[in-house]
């Protein structure tokens, strides 16, 4: 067997153009920590890390919705707390009218505070968000929910809900149409909102004629807005609490999800530096070899 | 015969002998250069029978070593090794590009429907309107810069191509020269060896540009044939190849044999570097155009289709987020100029698209066929009305022919262009039609609809989601890249077994040379001794007068 000397040199280069080859590919896994660098090195997990992206995208963007449906639920909750405090003392207010050992001028203070209650619980029920949204307009949010018409209180948004996903399989509503609030569907109108009502008992009190009925019939329609307002604001705090065992299963869920990828997509560093000390190694060796054989020839013996 | 006589002969053979080594020495290094010795042989012989004398050494020929098996076999590994080395480059970038986050469709779609969902808490607000447009906008320009790419690569493609064929066209002049000059030497004892070597380089050259078959004839020519039997040298005459066509032809970038008096396409796959460039430019670039192009089609369509069903911020019915790409522009083109049936295509379902182009021909009776190309299906066929305009319907298209036609030849390509004329049209963030109609600003249930679109199963029969359609596509690439790189590979480490055959064989071994200088110093000494000893005899025989 002979060897070509052209040859010899030619493929121990390629030897060592190889050796560099791995060595920059082994440092280039080691310094972006990755053991996939494009899809090609391996397509199956490329596939798989292309699926967990998309989950983990989606996961943060219900983890935003989540976010930003509890600053909405809370910003009704408070909303509900306060009304509730409103129609409470406005309840004090017509038993202690009730009871009938008040004076007229007393019935005329009370008749005073119950209608600033009522212009209280109005500016709520029309409660504007920062950008100039209506918060009980149902989805109509850039119509005044309740208005006034000829002397009679009614209804101006519409009785749409609106949902936000906040996972693959689950919407929250985050809005209250005011209708289902502040009106009563069973009653006759004009008196079928508590705006109606408290005016009506605002000015019987100013002027007695049938006192104790009206004031009766008052405290029904109070305790029936109070009603449906707790079971509002029960149902949103339901709501946040949903909203929070989802976040926390989102958290889980991301951590697992996360814990593969870099399963799959990370590279091992222990592994990745002991190559990347044997491809050292192996570069070095050949180096020293080529060098070492380049010095043998025949011609060093010719004198 | 004098002493003197003979040995002078020896001193000239060793001489050249000398001579001989030295030019193997000097050209250890030379490519394509084969070793060479010196083939002695023994002079007349005096009074043959009785009492012959030989009379000494002549040299008359100098050889070269040299496997013509050995060397055809490294010129097939080189067409084979080039192949597959330059398909593995073009591969290999738009692997990276579909895996890259910052070029990645994937990453677009996540973030567009990202933004989309984060309307949803809040439809009316203007912000996230905002982010809305300018993801859509984001995923447009992702579309267009895949494309963008991709027309660089076949671009570069045809550029290479033609380098190709002019480096090839000044090999195959030279390997006719080299035959011509060959030719005209045959009638001398001594081979030619130097021209025989440079004729064998310029076959190794072409085989790195296309794969030939090499016959020699009786005359010392070789004649060159390409791997489809076109014959690319005959004796001193040769063809040249050229490229014809352009990126965005039908059929791309298309190499011909021009023999001076025809044109002769070049189909099939010629082998060797501009082998591996066709095969990109016929498989995988079209692939990856019709299959980004297919996915701008289909996103488009299902947004714009679901937001004009809904209500904008202003109460008026919905406006589509991207441009109509459904009459899709270029998709129409004709074969041959007598092919003028087709007036129209649409595409009426995007969810029906394949990522493929179509062959469409009418023959002289009447009779059309649709061929899907890239799995090879008829997807419609029949015969023609006759008279008026028929309309013919195929995967989500739906093309106009005229009637009467006979002898037609299209190419359609109803997605070809989709990802290059993806564009974000609508700019007012209060025309996004977010909520159902009638229902009020603050509504989103026509958002929710649109968010929907992310995880339906809109493509190949409800089987795939935009994403999962993008991350497929992605995963075929990356498996034919990973394959490609294999064969580049082992066609390189074939190579240099080829290399390490022919270099066993023909290949200078520098200590061989160093011995045979050492043995034929030993040679010349001994014959310019016995000058010496025929002198001293001569010498002494005068003394005696």
């Amino acid at each position: 067997m002979r060897i070509s000397t052209g040859n010899f040199n030619r493929v121990m280069l390629q030897v060592m153009q190889q050796s560099m080859v791995d060595l920059a590919r082994t440092t280039d896994q080691i310094s972006t920590g990755k053991r996939i660098l494009q899809p090609s090195d391996d397509a199956v997990d490329t596939v798989k890390v292309l699926h967990l992206d998309n989950e983990l995208a989606a996961i943060s963007q219900f983890e935003n919705n989540i976010e930003a449906a509890t600053g909405w639920l809370q910003q009704q909750d408070a909303l509900y707390s306060g009304m509730n405090d409103l129609l409470m003392r406005a309840r004090d207010l017509l038993l202690q009218a009730a009871n009938g050992t008040q004076s007229d001028a007393d019935l005329k203070s009370f008749a005073t505070e119950l209608g600033s209650l009522n212009e209280s619980l109005l500016s709520m029920a029309n409660y504007q968000t920062a950008d100039g949204q209506y918060l009980f307009a149902g989805t109509a949010t850039n119509q005044l929910p309740v208005k006034q018409l000829g002397g009679d209180y009614v209804y101006n948004g519409n009785n749409q809900f609106r949902q936000v996903e906040i996972s693959g399989s689950a919407r929250v509503q985050i809005n209250q149409p005011g209708a289902e609030l502040f009106f009563d569907g069973s009653a006759t109108p004009p008196l079928d909102s508590i705006f109606d009502v408290l005016t009506a008992a605002v000015v019987e009190l100013n002027n007695p004629v049938n006192l104790a009925s009206v004031l009766a019939d008052t405290l029904k329609q109070v305790d029936g807005t109070m009603e449906r307002i707790g079971n509002a604001q029960t149902r949103n705090g339901s709501d946040l609490n949903l909203l929070e065992q989802v976040a926390g299963s989102h958290a889980d869920i991301r951590l697992f999800a996360e814990q593969l990828k870099s399963n799959i997509e990370n590279v091992d560093l222990v592994e990745a530096t002991t190559r990347l000390n044997q491809q050292q190694i192996i570069l070095t060796a050949s180096q020293q070899v080529y060098a070492s054989i380049k010095q043998l020839s025949l011609f060093n013996y010719f004198s | 015969m004098s002493l003197t006589q003979i040995a002078t002969s020896g001193l000239l053979a060793s001489q050249k002998a000398l001579n001989v080594a030295s030019n193997n020495i000097a050209n250890a290094e030379t490519e394509g250069y084969s070793r060479q010795t010196v083939q002695y042989s023994p002079t007349y012989t005096l009074y043959p029978g009785t009492g012959a004398l030989g009379t000494g050494v002549s040299t008359s020929v100098v050889n070269r070593i040299t496997s013509n098996f050995l060397v055809g076999q490294m010129w097939e590994s080189q067409s084979l090794a080039s192949e597959s080395t330059i398909h593995a480059q073009y591969l290999n970038d738009l692997d990276q590009w579909l895996g890259n986050d910052s070029t990645s469709l994937a990453k677009g779609f996540e973030q567009f429907f990202s933004a989309l969902s984060g309307s949803s808490v809040d439809p009316y607000a203007t912000s996230s309107r905002q982010v809305v447009l300018a993801e859509s906008n984001g995923l447009s320009e992702r579309f267009n810069d895949l494309y963008a790419q991709l027309q660089g690569q076949g671009e570069m493609l045809g550029q290479q191509l033609q380098a190709a064929a002019d480096q090839a066209n000044g090999l195959l002049a030279n390997i006719a020269a080299f035959n011509d000059q060959l030719r005209s030497l045959s009638t001398s004892d001594q081979p030619a060896n130097e021209i025989l070597d440079q004729r064998n380089q310029a076959v190794r050259e072409l085989s790195q540009l296309v794969s030939v078959n090499v016959l020699e004839q009786s005359d010392g020519s070789y004649s060159v044939y390409m791997k489809s039997g076109q014959p690319l040298i005959l004796g001193t005459q040769f063809n040249t190849l050229s490229v014809n066509g352009q990126v965005d032809a039908a059929n791309g970038f298309q190499l011909q044999l021009d023999t001076g008096t025809a044109q002769i396409p070049i189909n099939g796959e010629p082998g060797g570097a501009m082998g591996g460039l066709l095969a990109y430019q016929s498989e995988e670039l079209v692939y990856a155009r019709n299959e980004l192009g297919r996915l701008a089609l289909v996103i488009a369509d299902n947004i714009n289709n679901q937001l004009q069903a809904g209500e904008d911020l202003n109460g008026n019915p919905g406006a589509a987020l991207f441009n109509d790409l459904n009459t899709p522009a270029g998709s129409i083109m004709a074969l041959d100029a007598s092919s003028t049936a087709v007036t129209a295509l649409t595409v009426v379902n995007a969810n029906e698209l394949q990522p493929s182009d179509y062959d469409f021909r009418v023959d002289n009776a009447g009779n059309y066929s649709l061929m899907r190309k890239y799995d090879n299906t008829l997807v419609a066929s029949g015969v023609l009305s006759g008279s008026g305009t028929d309309v013919i319907s195929f995967d989500g298209v739906e093309i106009t022919v005229d009637g009467a036609a006979t002898d037609q030849l299209y190419r359609l390509s109803p997605v070809r262009y989709g990802a290059r004329e993806m564009q974000t049209e609508l700019t007012d963030p209060a025309a996004l039609a977010f909520a159902a109609p009638g229902s009020g600003v603050g509504d989103n249930s026509n958002l929710l609809e649109l968010i929907a679109i992310q995880s339906k199963g809109l493509l190949d029969n409800g089987q795939s989601t935009l994403t999962t359609s993008y991350s497929g596509f992605v995963g075929d690439i990356a498996v034919t890249t990973a394959r490609i790189k294999t064969e580049a590979d082992g066609g390189k480490a074939l190579l240099s077994q080829a290399e390490a055959a022919v270099g066993t064989y023909s290949g200078v071994n520098l200590d061989e040379e160093a011995a045979s200088i050492l043995r034929f110093q030993q040679l010349y000494s001994a014959n310019a001794r016995v000058i010496s000893v025929a002198r001293t005899t001569f010498d002494a025989l005068l003394a005696m007068f």
